[in-house]
């Protein structure tokens, strides 16, 4: 290449692209942090050149990384990792609360919702490929069926536990019967204009949902006699709920519906051909993943002793959909890990309050440029 | 049992908007036959196999299967439990799937291996030993079909004869009676092409009536037993291979008048 | 009858702002299949960009002095430049990379463009309502046998039409714009005819983002308040007017805005206001079961 080649590349793409954003965010942004954004895109960008060249210290780096995932993918993780693994994560979240103050169970507890709500979602969107953009809304009719059945037949916490789920379940049904023909971004949208539906019944139906006000007052559970009131007490509840789903999710994967999704999320013709019958198991799924996220709203109502239209925004969902993608679809222990992530990282960065989001979705979208199957990719489907 | 009928197409047709892709088309197919259909380009062949696996309405006309069951309106999945097995023209397989995946889903609807949801979720013996089943019936098509080496990898990274073989394998652990194939032979070399006419010989001797879409003449006269040509959606002949060989009108169809 | 009249006037202005979003929505749907979740707020940056422009200009005045007319034109240009500018952007940095990537990774990149947009102006702008610039002329009121029309609803169907009509006419009539409409209808050949898809793209979502920004400062001048959380509401219902014409078809787009604007105003004066926000939905969920090629599509199987 010529020196004036060389110029005029490193021109093209040091110089002109930060310029040409300082030029359009200057307006929105005023000058100082229009020049800011547009050195940290030159820093961005050369970082990005010298990680992604072939013989830069990245291009080693990753080799290594990919072949621990390539390796994790195939099952061949040390056998006394695989075995005792999901052990010593369940002894970890045991024993580290009772070394934590309130506010960090506090965190703790809500990755842990937040967790049966992706792990929940992964059903639908990791396992069988449909996508749920409106998905919080069975999160909320979990809470909200809770928050009725206590305030009208003074029901408590574990009677409204099933009813909850149950609810979801049902109302997903009736979502399910009519869209789940449609394909693809069709689905996604009609699901997004159910969830915001559901935000506006809530906000509207003030006789039964006390409007946006929301309900009041709902208890706190009991169990044998011990009242589940204090964080570190309500966190163990949940992590039960959590192991429970994190259970039933791990069979469900490994037996004969399991096995139904994976046909139908690769092919669905093919899966037809077989003899499955693809429209009832995307309706099987469909109230899965509902049920679960109604029970998740059954336990998030009793910890916030009220519920509000305004915990079931669009954001939620889009929330809960990127831990999904994050951690890596139709893989629990991704789930578990993107759940986890997009909880505390946020709070690692709680100075930075006003760049949260911005950095969310930042993250997002280098996520799906970069690494697209999330961070530890696509479950293995290889020897199970 | 031989004489009573497996398949009986009567008066099949089939419009795309103003084009007739099934002309009244009449199939008696006989238990323990190798049916073979032929037929030009175009010729409604796999038309054919799309309404009798229910991909595919028909605009008018019946098809019974096995002395009495219609199949006409219903759903390919449907079909497909009455133990209706359909190869496709470019594979229809689980390709980021492995091999021996596809055989485990081919298997799934098998009524002998089956266990309830409570066995699934407590991973009880039933459930262990149905799965150990499934798994080592699996294994043994593959030892059948030649291809068991490749159990562990992925159906996609196979080469494009094993993937045919790979189809017929998944379709024989569905247990069917009745097995389409569409155009099995296409694309293959001479080697896989005689190593294809064993596996159909051997799906023949476990009492699947096997129905097959087919260019080529030689390997047709190899396994089938009866043949049906279609033209413009029309049959045209059926008979034996040799008879239909010398027909005029197939050979003036074959070759353009 | 008055209060009838009274909201078909209110419906055909706001169904004017959501055809000219839709435009956005279709165009680019039809070249490549991607619901743009972003496009909505692009529609705010453009809004932003109006007021930021006019602000600027007010702060300017004693040197500059422009009629109502020319504050509002100037604007719109800002608005619709600065739109363009970031509709550009995003096409090449978010969904050029992705061209060949899955639907899904496609869709949730769209979503991260909208979170982003809308944290970056929270960030930039405040996240507190900012008052439009107010132009006296908009601010006239004409009422007629008790139905009362404002100026600035004049504008917004004026404008609307005027840009509408430009863009028929560059479709048509141009080289260009003949090969941007040949590129939504069959991408694949377009591209062995030997245009170069990437500009057709890249040119589709300027035009579309341009289109999105007039629409948000219009609707600045309309309701005088802006806010950075202003275009999901509007994205979404856009995307149902676009919906409504049958998604992809460039006119049809401009009868869903229209339809949807009169199915909401008159739907909140008869039936419910408060579920005002909800039929938008209820119209998309229902049309995409019942009729997904669109009101006036013919369906495809």
């Amino acid at each position: 290449m010529s020196a004036r080649a060389k110029v005029r590349a490193a021109l093209r793409s040091y110089i002109v692209p930060p310029l040409w954003m300082f030029a359009i965010a200057m307006p929105i942004m005023g000058l100082l942090k229009s020049m800011v954004s547009a050195g940290l895109l030159v820093a961005g960008l050369i970082l990005y050149r010298t990680l992604k060249g072939p013989k830069s210290i990245g291009a080693v780096r990753r080799g290594g990384y990919q072949e621990a995932v390539a390796r994790y993918m195939h099952g061949q993780l040390p056998g006394y990792l695989r075995r005792y693994g999901p052990a010593l994560v369940l002894a970890v979240s045991i024993v580290l609360p009772l070394f934590m103050n309130n506010y960090d169970i506090d965190v703790f507890t809500s990755a842990l919702f937040y967790t049966m709500l992706a792990l929940a979602l992964n059903l639908l969107v990791g396992n069988i490929g449909l996508l749920n953009l409106g998905y919080i809304a069975f999160y909320g009719i979990g809470a909200y069926t809770y928050a009725i059945l206590h305030a009208m037949l003074g029901l408590g916490f574990w009677d409204a536990v099933l009813p909850g789920g149950v609810m979801a379940a049902v109302v997903s049904l009736v979502i399910a019967i009519p869209t789940l023909r449609l394909k693809g971004d069709y689905l996604a949208i009609v699901t997004l204009g159910f969830g915001e539906i559901v935000r506006i019944v809530f906000n509207n139906w003030d006789s039964l949902t006390n409007g946006p006000n929301g309900i009041m007052g709902i208890p706190r559970p009991s169990l044998l006699g011990l009242q589940l009131s204090t964080g570190i007490r309500f966190f163990y509840l949940t992590l039960a709920f959590v192991i429970v789903e994190v259970y039933v999710l791990y069979r469900i994967d490994r037996s004969r519906l399991g096995r139904y999704a994976l046909a139908i999320n690769e092919n669905e013709q093919a899966s037809e051909m077989v003899g499955i019958n693809t429209y009832r198991v995307k309706a099987i799924y469909f109230m899965l993943s509902a049920f679960f996220g109604g029970v998740a709203g059954v336990l998030f109502a009793s910890k916030q002793m009220f519920v509000s239209p305004d915990s079931f925004t669009f954001i939620e969902s889009v929330y809960v959909l990127a831990m999904v993608i994050l951690g890596g679809m139709g893989n629990i222990a991704g789930v578990i890990a993107g759940a986890f992530t997009l909880v505390v990282l946020p709070e690692m960065l709680r100075e930075f309050v006003l760049y949260r989001m911005l950095i969310f979705a930042l993250l997002l979208i280098t996520m799906m440029l970069f690494r697209p199957e999330g961070l530890l990719g696509r479950r293995a489907y290889h020897d199970r | 049992m031989i004489g009573s009928s497996i398949l009986s197409i009567s008066n099949l047709s089939l419009m795309f908007g103003g084009l007739k892709a099934l002309d009244s088309v009449d199939i008696d197919m006989k238990k323990g036959e190798v049916l073979c259909i032929i037929g030009p380009n175009g010729a409604g062949k796999t038309t054919l196999f799309n309404c009798i696996t229910g991909f595919l309405r028909p605009t008018s006309g019946n098809i019974v299967y096995d002395g009495g069951t219609e199949l006409t309106g219903k759903k390919p999945y449907q079909i497909a439990g009455c133990g209706i097995y359909r190869s496709f023209q470019n594979l229809a397989l689980f390709n980021q799937l492995s091999v021996l995946e596809n055989m485990l889903i081919g298997g799934l609807k098998r009524k002998d291996l089956s266990y309830g949801i409570l066995d699934a979720m407590l991973a009880t013996p039933t459930f262990k030993s149905v799965e150990a089943r499934l798994r080592q019936e699996a294994l043994e098509i593959l030892r059948f079909t030649g291809i068991v080496e490749k159990s562990g990898r992925k159906a996609g990274e196979l080469s494009y004869g094993e993937r045919k073989l790979l189809e017929l394998a998944r379709g024989l652990i569905t247990k069917p009676k009745l097995f389409l194939l569409d155009e099995p032979a296409a694309g293959l070399n001479p080697t896989e092409k005689a190593e294809l006419v064993t596996v159909i010989r051997r799906i023949r001797e476990q009492e699947i009536n096997v129905v097959l879409i087919e260019h080529d003449m030689r390997f047709v006269s190899d396994i089938a037993n009866w043949i049906v040509v279609l033209d413009y959606g029309k049959k045209l002949a059926e008979g034996l291979p040799d008879d239909v060989k010398k027909n005029r009108a197939v050979i003036e169809a074959y070759l353009g008048t | 009858m008055r209060i009838l009249i009274q909201q078909i006037i209110n419906g055909l202005t706001t169904g004017s702002v959501y055809a000219l979003i839709a435009l956005g929505y279709t165009m680019v749907y039809g070249i490549i299949e991607l619901i743009n979740f972003a496009h909505g707020d692009i529609y705010m940056v453009g809004a932003y960009g109006g007021l930021i422009a006019l602000t600027l200009l007010g702060t300017m005045s004693t040197a500059l002095h422009l009629s109502g007319m020319g504050a509002l034109l100037v604007g719109l240009m800002a608005g619709m430049l600065l739109a363009a500018a970031y509709g550009f952007t995003v096409e090449k940095l978010a969904y050029r990379p992705l061209r060949k990537a899955s639907r899904l990774s496609l869709l949730i990149t769209a979503l991260g463009v909208s979170l982003f947009l809308e944290n970056f102006v929270m960030i930039g702008q405040g996240a507190s309502d900012k008052t439009y610039v107010s132009i006296g002329m908009l601010n006239r009121n004409f009422i007629v046998g008790g139905v009362s029309i404002t100026m600035s609803q004049i504008v917004i169907f004026i404008a609307a039409f005027a840009i509408m009509l430009g863009l028929d006419l560059f479709i048509n009539k141009t080289m260009t714009g003949r090969a941007m409409k040949a590129a939504s209808q069959d991408p694949v050949t377009v591209q062995l005819v030997g245009i170069n898809t990437d500009r057709i793209i890249s040119l589709t979502f300027v035009i579309g983002s341009a289109l999105a920004g007039a629409a948000g400062v219009l609707v600045g001048f309309y309701y005088g308040v802006i806010n950075f959380s202003i275009g999901y509401l509007a994205g979404m219902k856009a995307f149902t007017a676009a919906v409504l014409g049958g998604i992809g078809d460039i006119g049809g787009a401009m009868v869903g805005g229209l339809v949807l604007g009169l199915l909401e105003s008159l739907g909140a004066a008869y039936l419910s206001s408060e579920y005002k926000d909800a039929f938008a939905f209820i119209v998309l969920i229902l049309l995409l079961l019942i009729r997904p090629s669109g009101l006036f599509g013919s369906s495809r199987s």
